[in-house]
């Protein structure tokens, strides 16, 4: 991961816009984790159930790259915020889709898509290397993509914990309940966590 | 890594912290900082985190079409809804999502019940909550959740109530015991509410711990009275959906499936259920799967409270047992006679709820323990038969030594089982005290055999007897523990018919066969009763299991 020479999101979107292939993908690369993570949030706190939302990721990702044209805002918050709204959709159908009930409704936000121009969207590339793009302030990166990008270097009950507790606003009960373990186990292996994603984040 | 006792103070800092983020509010973090300057950065952490969750402003990016009636798009917490801004979830039952809201023109907090589009019914069964919910919201009490509003939003069912700042009631019995006057005086202030309720031709139908909100001052509110359990009448998703709930609080009658029964004496029964948890900690009747609590609640009386907590007065015990009748005759006859009885338990004045008499304790008796029961009725009666005999000499002269022997066996073979009872009411030793009881009655019977006139004896009848009975706790594995110990007793016999009292042969048919038919009849017969056990417990995991079986 490129470190103290990461451009910012802003920037990256200027750059993409202008029509700089890696810039693109990097800004795409970068929220990966991200929506990864509010992805399986939203959909496991529908279902209630341990799923891999990586389909989900993996569409959002595919319309966002389709409709990057339409997304008009500059800061990374407006881009978060596009980027969610996509995603919210796509939650929406596929909780619908893995519940069952309804039939699959007709995709809304079809308008730009021409019949056959599907774009194959095979997961993002690596970062650009460090050289390729301007050397930018590292606080300048998103605090959500940061932690995010934190999160993901976490052991994987780390990850769990915090991902139920706070990204699914579960209570210390079901938490244990759903990692088999004891409540003050949880408890600790929760403060454990949080400690140490802080000192990641020191290194991002 | 962090040692756990550095972390500890910091966790109750970092709980709450989390806990006021997820309540939507915005925590004190100035005054957090200057007890803990060093948590700054983890609370950057928990703010972030908490960005993540789902509810945060997580709109449509065109609205929601409403030409899409069949899935109303479930609203999104930090939305708008009709003219509720939608604040957080604050619980999810099996029927809906209950947010905490604001009104907007009337800037006041209420929670909004959505009900799941899965389970809204016929035309019919709407026209019923909707009559439900006026009546329900005519209606204002200080212990009843007030309903707000009723109506339809984009397609989604709703209900909008007042706002209940506290927990259920299910959450404080996990956190621990209530003392048993303060239990008493809960319960009495919501039997006076659902009173009223039905004063108002209300019936709630659902009466649980969880169903019973407790406001900061621990004052209970009942909430989701009927409007619910409208729903859960008969639409397609609920032919299961009734046993899928939680059996543990409802009516004998209502388990019936027979709603027409279903009045104000239900909700008796559901309060006696509350006060019976209160006191014990448990659900009167919980077991593994809803179909095996059902059979429970229809035919097995609850374990006695003071079984279970010995601090439970005598008197409180008879009342919280007549709430819990399962006939709705024999409970009270209204819910206000039930907090008056509950009232002259505290006063410590006599009770209107009498002691069951001799008959009706007889009866709760066998059905609180109906193995213990049948096995005492059974060597009850046959010992009195041998006895009668041994008096009489109706079968030419019986020893005194015979006699003394068979009183040993019976009278061992009855307090035995009566330990095991024991046993088996103590949820950690059931299975053992299962297989150890039913080897104590082939061992018993073994005993009896060799003592009386062995495999010439009628009494080889008990080896059928036993394998049947076996089938009753629904387990095959139980089945063919107990037909291999009939064979392997029986084994016994023959041998002692052959070798060791040839004696008993005289007058009788000495051919191998009838111990060979008699054999091949036992293992036969061990096969239609696993089948049949196998049969069960197929229709059990299917009504057990709602999900795989709605498909």
């Amino acid at each position: 991961m490129a470190k103290a020479s990461s451009p910012s999101v802003t920037n990256l979107i200027e750059q993409a816009r202008r029509g700089d292939e890696a810039c693109r993908e990097e800004l795409f690369a970068r929220c990966r984790n991200y929506l990864g993570y509010v992805a399986r949030a939203q959909v496991e706190s529908w279902l209630r159930v341990k799923v891999d939302a990586s389909d989900v990721v993996q569409q959002t990702m595919m319309e966002a790259h389709r409709d990057f044209e339409r997304f008009s805002g500059g800061s990374e918050k407006e881009w978060l915020g596009w980027l969610r709204k996509i995603l919210a959709h796509n939650v929406a159908d596929y909780v619908r889709h893995y519940r069952g009930t309804a039939k699959r409704q007709a995709r809304r936000e079809v308008p730009l898509r021409q019949p056959g121009d599907t774009v194959a969207f095979r997961g993002a590339p690596e970062p650009a290397a460090d050289d390729a793009t301007p050397s930018q302030e590292l606080m300048r990166l998103d605090e959500e993509l940061r932690v995010a990008t934190a999160l993901a270097e976490l052991p994987p009950d780390y990850q769990e914990v915090i991902m139920l507790r706070n990204l699914q606003r579960l209570s210390f009960n079901d938490v244990a309940e759903r990692m088999d373990r004891s409540r003050p186990a949880v408890q600790m292996l929760w403060m454990r966590a949080i400690r140490k994603l802080q000192e990641v984040i020191e290194e991002v | 890594m962090s040692e756990p006792r550095e972390d500890e103070p910091h966790f109750e800092a970092l709980d709450t912290y989390v806990r006021r983020l997820h309540a939507g509010e915005l925590p004190d973090r100035e005054a957090l900082l200057r007890a803990h300057p060093e948590l700054s950065s983890a609370l950057d952490c928990l703010e972030v985190l908490e960005r993540f969750a789902p509810e945060v402003a997580e709109g449509e990016d065109e609205p929601e079409a409403d030409s899409s009636p069949s899935w109303p798009v479930r609203p999104e917490a930090g939305g708008d809804f009709g003219p509720y801004e939608l604040l957080c979830e604050i619980g999810r039952g099996g029927m809906g999502v209950v947010y905490k809201a604001r009104q907007k023109a009337l800037d006041r907090t209420v929670a909004i019940k959505m009900i799941l589009a899965g389970y809204v019914g016929s035309d019919e069964h709407l026209a019923r909550f909707r009559a439900e919910a006026k009546a329900a919201a005519k209606l204002r009490h200080p212990h009843i959740v007030h309903i707000h509003e009723v109506g339809q939003i984009h397609g989604q069912h709703f209900y909008a109530m007042e706002f209940v700042d506290g927990v259920s009631l299910a959450r404080r019995i996990e956190e621990g015991p209530m003392e048993i006057d303060a239990a008493v005086r809960l319960i009495v202030t919501v039997a006076r509410a659902v009173d009223d309720l039905h004063q108002e031709g209300i019936i709630h139908r659902d009466l649980k711990p969880s169903n019973i909100l407790l406001d900061s001052q621990d004052r209970p509110y009942v909430s989701d009275f009927g409007l619910a359990k409208v729903f859960a009448g008969d639409s397609a998703a609920t032919a299961t959906g009734v046993i899928a709930g939680t059996p543990s609080y409802m009516s004998p009658e209502q388990a019936r499936g027979r709603t027409a029964d279903v009045g104000p004496a239900a909700d008796i029964y559901g309060l006696g259920a509350i006060l019976y948890e209160l006191l014990t900690g448990r659900a009167p009747f919980r077991e593994d799967n809803p179909l095996e609590t059902v059979m429970q609640v229809l035919s097995r009386e609850p374990m006695l409270p003071r079984v279970l907590n010995p601090k439970v007065p005598r008197n409180l015990q008879v009342i919280c047992l007549k709430c819990l009748s399962k006939s709705p005759e024999d409970r009270y006859a209204s819910a206000g006679a039930l907090a008056d009885d509950l009232e002259r338990f505290l006063r410590g004045e006599p009770l209107e709820a009498r002691p069951p008499d001799f008959k009706a304790r007889l009866l709760r008796w066998t059905r609180r323990q109906p193995a213990l029961a049948s096995r005492l009725a059974v060597l009850v009666v046959l010992y009195t038969v041998n006895w009668i005999n041994f008096r009489l000499g109706l079968t030419g002269e019986i020893s005194w030594k015979f006699q003394a022997e068979i009183s040993v066996i019976v009278a061992v073979w009855i307090a035995a089982s009566v330990v095991f009872q024991q046993f088996l009411n103590s949820r950690r030793w059931t299975l053992s005290a299962r297989f150890g009881w039913g080897t104590l009655d082939a061992i018993m019977m073994l005993m009896v055999l060799l003592v009386a006139d062995g495999a010439a004896s009628p009494l080889v009848v008990g080896y059928p007897l036993l394998i049947v009975a076996s089938g009753l706790w629904f387990r095959v594995r139980f089945v063919s523990y107990m037909t291999c110990l009939s064979l392997i007793s029986y084994g016994i016999l023959v041998l002692d018919f052959y070798y060791w009292r040839p004696e008993l042969a005289e007058g009788f048919d000495h051919a191998l066969d009838r111990h060979i038919i008699f054999c091949v009849a036992l293992v036969a017969e061990a096969g239609a009763v696993a089948y049949l056990v196998q049969r069960v417990r197929t229709l059990n995991s299917y009504c057990g299991s709602p999900d795989e079986s709605r498909g």
